[in-house]
C-alpha cells in the first residue's frame, strides 16, 4: 500500500543514513505516477548529482531530468541543486535591484561554502512554489543538526527583517533606497532602544569603518531585496499542515544514531507528531532470521548478535515513539542507478508498521 | 609525514560515518599514551533561545575519562566581544541586542569563525593541550575552514581582521591542525571524501588524511568465519574500493562487532595510532 503524495514531500534524517537517495526514490515514484514534481536538495554533499547525472554547471537551477533511471519519458521531474550565488541573483532579478548582488559582503557569503544555504533553501522553495507548475516538491534537508537551522531559518529571516530594524537601517545606513516612515525623536528613540547606534560605534572600534561601511550597504541591499524574504515566512504554516505536507525522519539499523534521531523529534516538537513518517532504513530483516551460524564459529555468532541486537533495538524503540513506521530493506546493488530503482519498488509496497496495528 | 602530535585534529565526514565514536577512540588512545587532551564539539550553531542543546555525547565522555568542551556560541561570541571591548558588561550587552543575534544567526559562516577562535584560544592558553574537534560533517566542515579566509576579507581592516589573520597563521603552522577525513567502504563514500579532501586543498594547503572505517574484510578470523551472502558481498565491495583507492586511504579501523557505543570506543583505541 503507497503513501498518498501531498504537495511537500520533506526528507529530514541524521546523516549517512541515505536520506538523499530516500528523497531521490520518492520523487521518481511520485513523478511516475504522473504528477509534475521537483526534487530540492541543499545537502551539501550534493549526492543527487551523481545519481541523477546533473553537471556542475546545473547547480542552482531547477533542471529537468530526462528519463530519469531510463523510468521512461513521461516522468516530469525537475531537480534542483541549491547554490546561494544563483538564488541571490534570482531574487536581485525578482526585487529589481542588483544591490544584493554586487555586495562585496554578500559576494563572499554566496560562495557555496560561505554557510547561507539553509536560509536560502527556504526562499528558493518558495520562488519554487509561486511558479505554480509542479505537483508535489520534494525535499532533501541538510543532515542532523542542521536540520534545525534550516527549520529555524524562518524566525531567523523574521527576526532580520523586524520593522524596526528595516527603520533603524534607513535612518543609520542612509543608504537604503527608500525613506524612513518615522522620523525625528520617535525614529531616534527606536535606535537608542534597538541599541543599534551604540552597536555600530563598537563596532567600528573593532573591525576598522572600512567594514562597518560595506556592511551598512551589504544590510541596506539585503533590505531592497527583503520582499524575497518576507514571502517565504508564509510557507512555515504550509509545511506544518498535515494536509499539504509529508514529514519523513529518516534513520538508519546500520548506525547507533537512535538518540540523535530522538533529539531531532525533540527539537521539533511541533513539526514531529503523530503524522510523521519514520524510516527505518537498510533494515536487514529475513537475511539476518535466515543467517543460523554454526555454534563454533565465533565470529559469526558474535556479529550475528550485535547485528540482530542493533536492528531490534532500533525497531522495537521506534515503534513505540512513532506510530507511523515504515521499514526499508537494505539494498545489495552496488550501482546508485539500481540502488535507487529497488528503492522506488519498495515505495510502492511499503507498509506502515506500529505498535498499534501490532497490537490489534 | 611527521608522526608528531598535532595540536589540533579535526574529525569530519559525511553523516554516519562514526565521527564522534573515532573522536572519543582517538582521544582514548592519546590519552592512554600520556597526552593531555579534551573532545570538543559545537553545541549549537545558532544563538537560539530556547532549544536544549543536542547532546553529542558528553555521556560517552564520561564513560570513557575523557573531558569534554561543549562550545556554546553566545559564551563563545561574549568572552570574545568583552575581552575586545574590555569590558564584560558590555560584551553582555552587545550579544543580547537582538540586532546582533539577528545577524549572528543570519550569516552562519561567522559562528565557525568565532568557535574557532575560542578553540585557538584554548590552545594559546596551554601549549600541552590537545584537542580533538567532532566536526560538523562535509559541507559544514569547509564553511568552517573557509571562515578565516572569508571573514579577513570580509573585515580587511580592524581589531577582528588582525586576529583573523592571527588565527590563520596559527592554525596552518606546521604541525598544529591535521584534518581527519572518515569515511566508510563503499565507493559512493569515498568518492565524497575525496571530493571534501580535494575541496579543502582548494582553501589552503591542509594537512588532512582519508581514514576508511567500518571494515569488514580485515577483522580477525573473516575468512574462516561462515558468512550470510549480505555481508560477502558487502566485503566484496569492501576489497574492491581498497583494490582501487589504496593510494588515497591513510587508514583503515577495523568493524567492532561490540554493542554499546562505549565499549566500542574502547575497542577502537588500540588502532587509532594511524590516525596521529
Amino acid at each position: 500500500m503507497a503513501i498518498e503524495s501531498k504537495q511537500f514531500e520533506i526528507f529530514s534524517g541524521t546523516g549517512g543514513v541515505g536520506k538523499t537517495t530516500m528523497a531521490t526514490s520518492r520523487a521518481i515514484e511520485i513523478a511516475n505516477s504522473g504528477k509534475r514534481v521537483l526534487l530540492i536538495t541543499i545537502d551539501p554533499a550534493k549526492r543527487l548529482k551523481e545519481l541523477l547525472g546533473l553537471n556542475d554547471k546545473d547547480s542552482g537551477n531547477a533542471v529537468t531530468i530526462t528519463n530519469p533511471l531510463e523510468l521512461g519519458e513521461h516522468i516530469k521531474l525537475d531537480a534542483l541543486l541549491m547554490n546561494p550565488e544563483e538564488t541571490i541573483k534570482r531574487i536581485a532579478e525578482q526585487t529589481n535591484t542588483q544591490a544584493v548582488a554586487q555586495s562585496r559582503i554578500m559576494k563572499i557569503l554566496a560562495k557555496p561554502y560561505g554557510g547561507l544555504n539553509e536560509i536560502l533553501s527556504i526562499v528558493e522553495l518558495q520562488m519554487n512554489l509561486d511558479k505554480n507548475i509542479y505537483d508535489t516538491i520534494v525535499l532533501d534537508t541538510p543532515p542532523g543538526s542542521h536540520f534545525l537551522d534550516f527549520l529555524e531559518s524562518v524566525d531567523k529571516i523574521r527576526a532580520f527583517f523586524d520593522q524596526k530594524f528595516v527603520d533603524i537601517f534607513n535612518y543609520v545606513g542612509k543608504k537604503s533606497a527608500t525613506t524612513p516612515k518615522g522620523t525625528g525623536r520617535k525614529l531616534m528613540t527606536m535606535v537608542v532602544s534597538g541599541g543599534v547606534k551604540k552597536l555600530m560605534g563598537y563596532l567600528q572600534k573593532v573591525t576598522g569603518g572600512k567594514f562597518v561601511e560595506d556592511f551598512m550597504e551589504a544590510v541596506g541591499a539585503i533590505y531592497q531585496s527583503k520582499d524575497s524574504f518576507i514571502s517565504a515566512l508564509n510557507l512555515q504554516k504550509e509545511l506544518k499542515d498535515h494536509n499539504k505536507s509529508n514529514w519523513y525522519l529518516v534513520t538508519s539499523v546500520d548506525q547507533n544514531k537512535m538518540k540523535e534521531a530522538m533529539d531531532l523529534r525533540d527539537h521539533a516538537k511541533d513539526l514531529f507528531d503523530n503524522k510523521t513518517y519514520i524510516i527505518l532504513n537498510k533494515c536487514l530483516n529475513e537475511k539476518l532470521e535466515d543467517w543460523k551460524p554454526q555454534e563454533d564459529d565465533h565470529l559469526a555468532v558474535k556479529l550475528k548478535e550485535s547485528f540482530s541486537h542493533r536492528e531490534n533495538d532500533l525497531k522495537t524503540h521506534m515503534k513505540e515513539k512513532f506510530q507511523n513506521v515504515l521499514e526499508f530493506s537494505e539494498v545489495l546493488k552496488v550501482s546508485p542507478l539500481d540502488h535507487v530503482k529497488e528503492l522506488i519498488t519498495q515505495w510502492k509496497n511499503i507498509e506502515q508498521k506500529s505498535k498499534f496495528e501490532q497490537g490489534s | 609525514m611527521t608522526d608528531k602530535i598535532k595540536n589540533l585534529y579535526i574529525f569530519t565526514g559525511k553523516g554516519g560515518v562514526g565521527k564522534t565514536t573515532l573522536s572519543f577512540s582517538f582521544a582514548k588512545y592519546l590519552q592512554d599514551q600520556g597526552r593531555k587532551v579534551k573532545y570538543v564539539y559545537f553545541e549549537s550553531s545558532s544563538i537560539s533561545n530556547s532549544q536544549s542543546p543536542i547532546d553529542q555525547g558528553q555521556e560517552l565522555g564520561r564513560a570513557l575519562g575523557i573531558d569534554s568542551i561543549a562550545l556554546d556560541l553566545k559564551e563563545c561570541a561574549q568572552a570574545y566581544v568583552s575581552k575586545k571591548l574590555k569590558s564584560e558588561t558590555i560584551g553582555k550587552w552587545v550579544v543580547k541586542t537582538p540586532f546582533f543575534k539577528a545577524l549572528i544567526n543570519m550569516i552562519p559562516g561567522f559562528n565557525y569563525l568565532i568557535y574557532l577562535g575560542r578553540i585557538l584560544e584554548y590552545l594559546n592558553e596551554d601549549p600541552d593541550l590537545t584537542l580533538v574537534l567532532d566536526s560538523p560533517s562535509s559541507g559544514h566542515a569547509l564553511t568552517m575552514l573557509e571562515a578565516t579566509h572569508n571573514f579577513s576579507e570580509i573585515f580587511q581592516s580592524g581589531i577582528v581582521f588582525d586576529d583573523t589573520k592571527k588565527m590563520i597563521d596559527l592554525m596552518f603552522s606546521e604541525n598544529f591542525l591535521q584534518v581527519n577525513i572518515l569515511t566508510i567502504p563503499t565507493m559512493m563514500a569515498v568518492h565524497e571524501s575525496q571530493d571534501l579532501d580535494n575541496s579543502l586543498q582548494k582553501i589552503i594547503q591542509i594537512n588532512s588524511k582519508i581514514i576508511c572505517n567500518n571494515t569488514f574484510h580485515d577483522l580477525e578470523g573473516i575468512e574462516d568465519a561462515n558468512l550470510p551472502d549480505f555481508l560477502k558481498s558487502k566485503i566484496e565491495n569492501e576489497l574492491q574500493v581498497v583494490k582501487e583507492h589504496s593510494s588515497l586511504i591513510a587508514a583503515y579501523v577495523t568493524h567492532s562487532p561490540s554493542i554499546s557505543k562505549e565499549q566500542i570506543s574502547k575497542d577502537l583505541a588500540p588502532s587509532m595510532k594511524s590516525l596521529v
